[in-house]
């Protein structure tokens, strides 16, 4: 309870000192950006009312996101953003991103503190802003629910060529051993996960381009052996110069890969886990609020001697966004596991609201 | 090492004509500022002119461009706030960022309309906390805006200080004269009152005395409903108006619903920046299109 009354006190106060700064009274205009998101869904599944699903039927908020970012000064910005979540029926608040950035090198753009780990290209993308309600299946099994991420440090240079191009490197501590089966978890305080990513982007036309990029991570995990993952993924986006407040098209695929040496088999043995899969999806706008998508996505994850699971996944989707600010999305899923006796069908719905600062669109 | 120092001089060395190369967010301020950098700018629009100006893409390539600029020319008043800043950021130019001499913020140097007073609130729709932003599409602001742009390339590039001035001067004595003929054109028009999809030409309706009683959006940024078509066309009634202008990056397909009521008003989708049609190339140009529109040519 303490947590939601210094949340909203310390909301109460940037807001109002927000509204105190444009009405004319004393200066915050070096108050930071503040914005508030917050995602609602409910939902209904097959395998929804089982003891163990981590996804129960019902009705939730999802996420509550407290966004503040701001210059430090002429060198630096920080950004920090909170997420309000439930676990285990406890709320916590907890620091999602939290860095500060470089803003007067040339070329290159250094980050310290935590943030998400630049490995495939929708694990750096918030919840609010996945292209689908839930994440993709690969994402979720090799980088977790929530995606990795983790304290450290990154550098993205861009490359001077005629097209857009830029590599990421990153130096992370190991997450925590927090659910025991995350692949880059560790406990030991020096282990460290290495990050690049290669991101090239073409202009095919003044209304489309093609993005293509690869990745890859190597760090500890929670047996002290190796793990490494790599992907690729490429993106082709449509929107005329005319009319294109009313027609868009999106194609994007991706893919991960990850070897995670040392699983324990025995008290004698261990093995490796190999995990694979991919997902593609398009997304086509066709009228000014009205989006339909649809996805389909595939893994595959093999033991040695174990099992040998299999998940494919198809999802459709309609989403009406009213403003930059509101959106509501509608998603069905039908899921084989070979892990479950029977095929898990959701429906999904979500609302998607954010109150402050006018969001900065990343492309 | 003779090779390594010829490399290293031909790498490094700037021509001695090398051009101001300038990016703007919209291709009404790059049609200012090639006419007051004349040869010694390269001049670049992020923005088209058939596109929103408030709903840009922040494409990467645009960073690309952003990378290599001297300066970069905006509106601010929050009109590129969703699409510019990722786009700075991204170019790693320390030299464009907020506060350096690469940077300049054209909406709060000029006179701005529409600058809402007490609190504020989305549910009024997409508001501007300092005023409309389509700031370009007053005549007497272009006159304004060339001489901002002038004494900034005059900071940057000395030597053709004088020369940046004087086309500024002559841009704004051009403006101020053409101002006269058209309104005179539009006043002898007999159009008074002029309704528009947003509120994008309501600078030039105010240099000329016309009035918007209306929008076709309820809100800013809200498409048209139903209702509030109802109250447009209570007002069409009313005012006796005779015009719709609908700036060609909207849909105008509501043209036809209002059009079943009044079939004999002129509903016209029109280009609002420079290049919103192959013809329209200079400020000159858009206002000169918008004034045969009023008068039905």
């Amino acid at each position: 309870m303490n947590l939601f009354f210094s949340t909203f006190f310390l909301l109460a106060y940037f807001l109002s000192s927000s509204a105190d700064a444009r009405s004319g009274g004393t200066s915050n205009a070096f108050n930071p950006d503040l914005s508030l998101n917050t995602l609602f869904q409910g939902q209904n599944s097959t395998h929804g009312n089982d003891p163990t699903s981590l996804n129960p039927n019902g009705f939730s908020l999802n996420e509550a996101e407290i966004a503040l970012m701001s210059d430090v000064d002429v060198y630096a910005r920080l950004v920090g953003i909170f997420s309000i979540t439930q676990d285990k029926g406890d709320w916590k608040i907890s620091p999602e991103e939290a860095y500060a950035e470089s803003l007067s090198f040339p070329l290159v753009t250094l980050k310290i503190g935590k943030f998400k780990a630049a490995l495939g290209k929708y694990n750096q993308v918030h919840t609010h802003a996945w292209p689908f309600i839930d994440n993709q299946l690969i994402n979720t099994e090799l980088l977790t629910s929530e995606g990795l991420n983790s304290t450290g440090v990154s550098a993205a240079l861009f490359i001077p060529l005629p097209w857009f191009s830029e590599i990421v490197v990153q130096g992370l501590s190991a997450p925590k051993l927090t659910q025991g089966t995350a692949p880059f978890d560790n406990t030991s305080p020096n282990a460290l996960i290495g990050v690049a990513r290669l991101r090239n982007l073409f202009d095919l036309s003044d209304s489309s381009t093609l993005e293509f990029a690869f990745s890859g991570g190597s760090g500890p995990n929670a047996v002290d052996k190796r793990t490494n993952v790599g992907g690729a993924d490429m993106t082709f986006k449509w929107r005329p110069v005319e009319g294109g407040k009313y027609r868009a098209f999106i194609w994007s695929t991706e893919f991960l890969s990850g070897l995670q040496s040392g699983d324990p088999v025995s008290s004698t043995q261990v093995s490796d886990i190999r995990t694979q899969g991919g997902s593609t999806f398009v997304q086509y706008q066709f009228a000014e609020r009205w989006w339909i998508q649809g996805r389909t996505e595939y893994e595959d994850q093999k033991t040695a001697a174990i099992y040998n699971a299999v998940k494919k996944k198809n999802s459709a989707l309609i989403g009406f966004l009213p403003t930059e600010f509101s959106g509501f999305r509608l998603q069905y899923d039908h899921l084989e596991d070979s892990t479950l006796d029977k095929p898990d069908n959701r429906v999904i719905f979500q609302v998607n609201l954010s109150i402050g600062a006018h969001p900065a669109h990343t492309y | 090492m003779k090779l390594l120092f010829i490399i290293c001089t031909l790498v490094l060395s700037v021509p001695a004509d090398a051009k101001i190369n300038v990016v703007t967010t919209l291709t009404d301020l790059a049609a200012i500022t090639k006419e007051i950098g004349g040869d010694e700018v390269s001049v670049e629009a992020v923005a088209k002119g058939t596109q929103d100006p408030h709903f840009i893409e922040a494409k990467p390539s645009y960073m690309v461009k952003l990378h290599k600029a001297d300066l970069v020319i905006s509106i601010g008043l929050e009109l590129e706030v969703g699409w510019l800043p990722g786009i700075i950021s991204g170019a790693r130019n320390p030299e464009i960022k907020k506060g350096q001499k690469g940077y300049l913020e054209i909406g709060p140097l000029v006179d701005v309309i529409e600058v809402p007073s007490g609190k504020m609130s989305r549910a009024e729709g997409d508001v501007h906390p300092d005023g409309n932003p389509h700031v370009t599409l007053s005549p007497k602001n272009v006159g304004k805006i060339g001489e901002i742009i002038a004494e900034r390339l005059g900071e940057l590039e000395t030597s053709h200080a004088g020369e940046f001035k004087n086309r500024a001067t002559k841009l704004k004595t051009r403006m101020e004269t053409k101002s006269k003929g058209w309104k005179i054109r539009i006043d002898k028009s007999g159009v008074k009152n002029v309704i528009t999809y947003h509120k994008t030409l309501n600078y030039f309706l105010d240099s000329f005395g016309l009035i918007n009683p209306i929008d076709l959006e309820p809100k800013p940024g809200i498409p048209p409903t139903s209702k509030h078509i109802m109250a447009v066309l209570n007002v069409i009634k009313e005012k006796g108006i005779s015009l719709i202008l609908i700036e060609n990056y909207f849909d105008s397909k509501i043209a036809d619903r209002i059009k079943e009521d009044f079939p004999k008003i002129r509903i016209v989708s029109v280009p609002a920046a420079v290049e919103g049609e192959p013809e329209i190339k200079s400020m000159d140009d858009l206002f000169e299109n918008l004034v045969k529109t009023i008068e039905g040519k």
